[in-house]
């Protein structure tokens, strides 16, 4: 990395960590009941619980970049992504030591709520380490979450991965900043549901169904 | 009841040695905390079942995925991510009421804080970990289990806690932080002066304004009273043959213990200073060496990269994906014995063989016989082979020298880790069909971002030389300073390449590779590498044939 590019970087990460402190502040003041100042554990408590996840509707535009699926099949981002199903989509990588392991163990369990009903949907896991996650680390890591057939893992180019988290406005600068978010969308151009914090598996069941209604009133 | 005296033991222990963090009875039992650490560290509860977790969401977790480890980290100390806080969970963080300093915050981000808690007694931690609820009864983060342990189980996790990262690891004294960098024998002595002289410019600075070497977090008076410790470099000397090294480095760790080995460089194997760094629980920070060892499960050693392996990768997707313009399913591979390259051919053949390619091995060495071998092998005339040279500069000039007017084969692979200066001084017969594998950012793109460094050593007094190693050199200096400044007073090996896990991947002062990364257990920070060729066969200049390649 350059020395300009370093600098950047710093005032970067400054802004990753005002936002992040916004995002901290704004779950704990909904959380305050009584909380001492000079207790740091605040951090810890419920701050991020079930009960802090914030749910957004929001349109993205996805982004023509080819990922790689865990299989070594290149695919085109958007092409996978409107093939017609309702998806459910979330951000992950695979030497992530907190977030991402509780993302994807909440994906396992989201498609065993949905039992049968689970092979209509599409579940996409993006790495947001692509050079370490390699398509067969992938299909390691999906083995390890019982992923079914429905619910795939994809890397890429770094660019590409990038490009896709921007999209999704979850791009951190790197990838331990980053935050959980769950994403589900019925049909293509309907907008999608964003949930920001850890959401319980109901709940992304619960969105699911519920967008899967409304795309099948509207046809 | 076990319990009941440990509170009472730990009460005694907090009123009359506060800021002490010794275990609370020297009599507890070794047993216990062993059962405490595969709890921690493996998930695994004494009767060989595994550990069960559940969250607060109801999602369940079990097994190695359960383990305290995953986000509390080997140390202890914990994590953020995100805006996700692993607090610290060590004795001193979770029964004094102020620990001595914040263990887990990042300076640039500051988040994570950690002025001041509730003290834990043994009871209320019990309760935290089978139940999720804090000291005060609130619950605990979404992301920590409620633990399925019996009181028993819970109470030897504590015992484990109680004495994990109690003391600072070796190498640290008063005054100093001592550092080891190991050089192996036989070294391109200009390789070698050049990798000592960035390495001892920067920790002059270091002994000559300790007070920058670490940050502090503290009230302004005590942050008076502290110590700031110097750096000290050693400088550790291999010689004779590597099975003969490990008792070599026993006697300087022995001399004089350190908290980390930074750099370093050998022309052959490494093998055995991975062992030792393993063995010792030494972190072995970005050492310069060819070949590396592929052992991603252990902890101590970080690389840039997996050096002529990661090359083998490299060409091996290349060819097998047709990226070269012939593409022939024939190979001789050139290469040393019990050299680095060797490994790189070994590498290489059996994932082309896996193509259905035919591969030639072809070993040099420096007998007649070796010599009239290599003759025959290039005086053939085949259109058809692909030619691939595992050599360092002196081999590749010799056989370069044996058929100066023309290259008889479609191709000829050369090593960007191990050629040298080699691959220019090839004749423009060669130069034409020739590429390198290329495990670094592109030349033309290298001089730019290496030039602010060449003007920082400048200013320093170091010239440009060797400019890989020069690079490589600093970029681990400026790692193990970053990652100490990280420790605040933490000086806890397993600390340090925590944080330095976490902080490669961000914008990190300059490095012959276009991007580096790494987390948890990941070992190797470059991941990739392009085809590069020569701009014409009268160039030195050498232009990129492929794209980034992450094999």
């Amino acid at each position: 990395m350059d020395w300009k590019r370093h600098k950047r970087g710093h005032a970067q990460d400054k802004r990753v960590a005002a936002a992040a402190l916004a995002a901290a502040c704004f779950c704990l003041s909904g959380f305050a009941q009584g909380e001492k100042h000079d207790d740091d554990h605040s951090h810890h408590h419920a701050g991020e619980n079930a009960a802090s996840v914030t749910r957004l509707s929001e349109t993205y535009l996805l982004p023509e970049v080819t990922l790689v699926r865990s299989d070594g099949a290149a695919v085109r981002f958007p092409a996978e992504i409107e093939a017609g199903g309702p998806i459910i989509l979330n951000f992950i990588y695979t030497t992530c030591t907190a977030v991402c392991p509780l993302m994807s163990r909440l994906f396992t369990e989201v498609q065993e709520q949905l039992g049968e009903a689970h092979s209509n949907v599409h579940m996409v896991s993006i790495s947001i380490d692509p050079e370490h996650d390699t398509p067969a680390k992938l299909a390691q890591h999906a083995r390890k979450f019982g992923a079914g057939r429905q619910w795939q893992h994809y890397t890429g180019s770094t660019e590409a991965s990038i490009a896709v988290q921007r999209a999704f406005k979850v791009y951190r600068g790197d990838k331990m900043s980053h935050t959980p978010a769950t994403f589900v969308r019925g049909v293509p151009g309907q907008p999608w549901v964003r949930l920001e914090g850890f959401a319980s598996a109901e709940e992304v069941v619960r969105e699911y169904l519920s967008a899967v209604r409304v795309s099948s009133l509207r046809r | 009841m076990k319990l009941t005296l440990l509170a009472i033991g730990l009460c005694v222990w907090v009123i009359t040695a506060p800021g002490r963090a010794e275990p609370v009875s020297v009599s507890q039992s070794r047993d216990s905390i062993e059962i405490g650490r595969a709890i921690y560290r493996y998930g695994r509860l004494p009767s060989g079942k595994p550990l069960q977790g559940e969250r607060l969401s109801g999602l369940l977790v079990s097994g190695a995925e359960a383990a305290c480890v995953n986000c509390h980290r080997r140390s202890g100390l914990g994590t953020v991510e995100g805006y996700s806080v692993v607090p610290p969970i060590t004795g001193p963080y979770l029964f004094q009421s102020k620990a001595d300093s914040l263990a887990y915050s990042d300076l640039r981000r500051r988040a994570g804080f950690a002025a001041s808690r509730k003290p834990y007694t043994d009871a209320t931690l019990v309760r935290a970990i089978q139940e999720g609820v804090d000291h005060a009864g609130r619950p605990l983060n979404v992301l920590m289990p409620r633990y399925r342990l019996s009181d028993d189980e819970a109470t030897s996790l504590v015992e484990y806690l109680q004495a994990l990262s109690v003391r600072s690891s070796p190498g640290v004294t008063v005054d100093t932080i001592h550092f080891a960098t190991i050089i192996g024998p036989n070294v391109d002595s200009s390789k070698r002066t050049v990798m000592l002289q960035v390495l001892n410019s920067y920790f002059a600075d270091k002994s000559v304004a300790p007070r920058f070497n670490e940050r502090r977090v503290m009230p302004a008076a005590k942050a008076m009273l502290k110590a700031f410790r110097r750096w000290q470099l050693h400088v550790w000397e291999l010689e004779g043959g590597p099975d003969t090294w490990e008792a070599q480095l026993r006697l300087y760790y022995q001399a004089q213990p350190v908290f980390a080995v930074v750099g370093g460089i050998a022309s052959q194997t490494w093998e055995p200073v991975h062992g030792f760094c393993e063995q010792n629980e030494l972190p072995c920070l970005f050492p310069i060496v060819d070949i590396p060892v592929a052992a991603e499960q252990d902890f101590y050693s970080m690389y840039f990269s997996k050096g002529v392996l990661l090359e083998a990768e490299i060409l091996a997707r290349y060819l097998a994906n047709g990226g070269s313009i012939a593409r022939t399913g024939r190979m001789i591979q050139v290469f040393r014995a019990k050299q680095p390259g060797a490994a790189a051919a070994q590498e290489l053949g059996a994932a082309l063989r896996r193509h259905g390619w035919i591969v030639e091995d072809h070993v040099i060495g420096d007998s007649r016989l070796e010599s009239d071998k290599l003759r025959a092998t290039m005086s053939r005339e085949d259109a058809a082979i692909t030619l691939v040279l595992w050599l360092g500069e002196e081999d590749l000039r010799t056989v370069a020298a044996i058929r100066r007017q023309s290259m008889p084969f479609s191709r000829v692979y050369l090593s960007g880790t191990l050629s040298g200066g080699g691959p220019a001084l090839l004749p423009p017969a060669w130069k034409a069909r020739a590429a390198l594998v290329y495990p670094f950012e592109l030349p033309d793109l290298l001089a730019d971002r290496l030039a602010p460094l060449q003007a920082l050593l400048k200013r320093r007094g170091i010239g440009p030389a060797e400019e890989r190693i020069q690079a490589q050199a600093y970029f681990a200096a400026a790692v193990l300073s970053e990652g100490m400044a990280q420790l605040a007073n933490n000086y806890l090996r397993d600390y340090l390449i925590e944080r330095i896990e976490m902080m490669v991947g961000r914008p990190l002062p300059g490095s012959v590779y276009p991007r580096l990364g790494l987390g948890q257990g990941q070992r190797f920070a470059s991941k990739g590498g392009y085809i590069v060729r020569f701009a014409s066969p009268k160039s030195h200049r050498l232009v990129a044939e492929s794209g980034w390649i992450v094999p």
